[in-house]
């Protein structure tokens, strides 16, 4: 609770998205605002400039990936990509130094807090999984 | 003698028997005009003949001896000279006394098939009797005032007699030397298609109306491990089919008894050790193998090649089912999501609901076996990638057993290790042998009753020539059925009522990517599975 993150969501099921909004609250964060799809990610960072990304990885239109490397090449921000692949993309990601963290659906609470708190905690460490 | 020659004669002339020959000199007598008179002319002249025999003959054999064509057939030195002598003299006798009868030819028939035995020379054959004619002509022709009848009729009569008696010896001869030389010829020809049999990579079987085996190639032992003796006059069926092929078999063979041949059939064979091989059979009837109607069976051992194109066909089947699974799984896990999300959103509205909430961690319980489902069956239908790394085997497999330790609460059940080598060590993906142990292990667990005891032994041993370790996992269950050890490693096959079926597939799949088998052991108590896995030093 300590350090409370300014988060954005990305998630194009709308139960999935409604999860976000309630539980991030639960364990002390914001939720700057909530994308259905890759583009609206991409504009809601802009905007809000979050600390963090939750974002899934395959979306209608622009996918988690590709709305990611447009976010990290204007403003590099850590992010936690949710995949249904029980092998999700290796993060190539941001590169920079950049945390990044794979999980694959379903994401319980503790998984999410447990990868919020490890990007948190190690900013600089380069990709984690 | 006379019986045998018969008995010769009917297998020279199988068309020709001593009577028909008989037939044929009384016609060959008209053909060279041969009389009453002529009979009468020669017995006339016999004893004047006679006289001059003893000069004439050894004239003959000082001629023969200076030859060495003729002296090569001549064996038994001069005892044996000796011998001819008297027999050329009892001939000629004989040809100026006798009675022309059935006897008569038979006689000379002999001669010429004697000389034929030894081997003589067709042509000289014909020399020797042109010099005897020759001699007795100037033997008569010498002595002429001492004959009944003029010179001339003397001459005619004796050369009439000549030509006769020639005649039969130079067709026996004929009959004789074509008889060997078809002899030879068959034994040639046979010893040729024997080699080609012999020497063919396939097996090639004759089977008489009983099913009974006639004649196996040499190549059975390759294949089979028989030896040709020990199948020879036994049932075909019972001795090399194996025993699903048995009927399928059997229908084709009366099939191609009745005339229709079989082509490109593919039935397994047994071997002496009860393993099998396929074959590609072709076969056709033989009208007449050792005097009986018979199947000559040819097969080809395609093993290899049936066993590769399953495999390609289980590969094509797997990435079928993996495509589908990818997408079922991906849907799943969309799903499994948004229960997750839903029932945490729930936990937090009905926190202070005991009852709600012990609803919720079974629901909770339920989607972690499905999720745990989905891994199995996608970790099974994606190809293994290994990450190799020294990995101790006894660290991997008690990872496994701890990892086991929620169904083995309130269970006796033991681990015994009997690991007499130092080092099972080898260069493998530590996560897909801890998944390996796991699968095994929990089989046993669910398999056997309490108290479980499973056994895990290890050994050094090669494979494919290189350094490898041995692991036995056996356990004190009830062990597998015949039906459960033939399929125990397919995909999708379980004895239990719960799980995917997977468990034995995996490991088979993961001992395979590291180059190694599994197999199962031969205990007669509970299941033992045997696995070899190299050790890929670096």
């Amino acid at each position: 609770m300590k350090c409370g993150m300014r988060i954005a969501v990305a998630e194009d099921e709308p139960d999935v998205r409604d999860y976000f909004r309630r539980m991030l609250p639960q364990l002390g964060h914001d939720v700057v605002g909530v994308a259905a799809d890759g583009c609206e990610l991409v504009e809601l960072c802009r905007k809000q400039l979050p600390d963090l990304v939750i974002t899934d990885l395959r979306m209608p239109g622009m996918d988690g990936d590709q709305a990611m490397r447009v976010i990290w090449k204007e403003r590099p921000t850590p992010c936690i990509f949710i995949s249904a692949y029980s092998k999700p993309m290796p993060a190539e990601n941001g590169g920079d130094g950049i945390g990044c963290v794979c999980l694959t659906k379903p994401v319980s609470r503790d998984e999410l807090e447990k990868a919020i708190k490890q990007l948190t905690s190690s900013h600089a460490d380069g990709d984690q999984r | 003698m006379e019986q045998i020659f018969y008995g010769f004669q009917v297998r020279t002339y199988t068309h020709m028997s001593a009577a028909d020959l008989f037939t044929r000199y009384c016609d060959l007598q008209h053909y060279v005009g041969w009389t009453d008179q002529d009979a009468a002319n020669v017995r006339g002249m016999a004893s004047v003949v006679e006289r001059g025999l003893p000069d004439l003959i050894a004239d003959f054999y000082a001629e023969l001896q200076r030859h060495p064509e003729t002296m090569q057939v001549i064996t038994g030195g001069s005892a044996q000279i000796e011998r001819l002598k008297a027999s050329l003299q009892h001939w000629l006798s004989d040809s100026l006394r006798a009675e022309f009868d059935s006897d008569y030819v038979a006689r000379r028939w002999k001669i010429g098939l004697r000389h034929a035995e030894i081997g003589l020379h067709p042509a000289y054959a014909s020399a020797a009797l042109a010099r005897l004619r020759n001699g007795v002509i100037d033997l008569v022709a010498r002595r002429g005032d001492g004959l009944a009848v003029p010179l001339p009729d003397a001459i005619r009569s004796l050369n009439r007699l000549l030509d006769l008696d020639f005649v039969i010896i130079q067709d026996a001869y004929e009959a004789e030397h074509v008889h060997k030389e078809t002899l030879a010829e068959h034994e040639r020809s046979e010893v040729k298609f024997r080699m080609l049999v012999e020497a063919a990579a396939c097996l090639v079987v004759i089977v008489n109306e009983q099913y009974r085996i006639e004649y196996c190639g040499p190549y059975i032992r390759e294949l089979t491990g028989h030896d040709v003796d020990e199948l020879v006059g036994r049932d075909f069926l019972e001795s090399l089919v194996a025993p699903d092929a048995k009927a399928d078999v059997a229908e084709e063979l009366h099939a191609t008894l009745a005339g229709n041949p079989t082509r490109g059939r593919e039935h397994p064979i047994l071997r002496r050790d009860g393993s099998q091989r396929w074959l590609v059979w072709n076969a056709q009837r033989l009208d007449n193998f050792a005097g009986s109607p018979s199947v000559l069976a040819v097969g080809h051992d395609f093993t290899e090649r049936r066993d590769a194109h399953e495999r390609m066909l289980r590969a094509e089947r797997l990435a079928g089912i993996g495509q589908m699974i990818t997408g079922l799984a991906h849907e799943s896990r969309n799903a499994l999501q948004r229960i997750q999300s839903c029932s945490e959103m729930l936990e937090l509205e009905v926190a202070h609901n005991e009852e709600a909430m012990r609803l919720l961690h079974r629901l909770q319980g339920a989607q972690d076996d499905l999720r745990r489902l989905l891994d199995e069956v996608r970790s099974f239908a994606a190809p293994i990638q290994l990450e190799r790394a020294t990995c101790d085997l006894s660290s991997a497999w008690r990872e496994s057993w701890q990892l086991l330790e929620t169904m083995c609460r309130g269970r006796d059940a033991v681990l015994v290790e009997q690991v007499e080598l130092d080092d099972v060590r080898i260069c493998g993906d530590r996560f897909r042998l801890v998944q390996l142990f796991r699968n095994l292990l929990e089989n046993s667990l669910a398999a056997c009753c309490d108290p479980v005891r499973i056994g895990i032994r290890c050994r050094k041993v090669t494979h494919n020539e290189l350094p490898a370790v041995e692991v036995s996992v056996c356990d004190n269950g009830p062990g597998l059925s015949p039906d459960a050890r033939q399929s125990v490693f397919e995909p999708f096959f379980t004895t239990k009522t719960k799980g995917t079926g997977l468990g034995m597939a995996i490991a088979r799949q993961i001992v395979d990517a590291h180059g190694g088998t599994i197999a199962l052991g031969a205990t007669a108590k509970g299941a033992e599975f045997i696995i070899t896995l190299p050790r890929n030093e670096p």
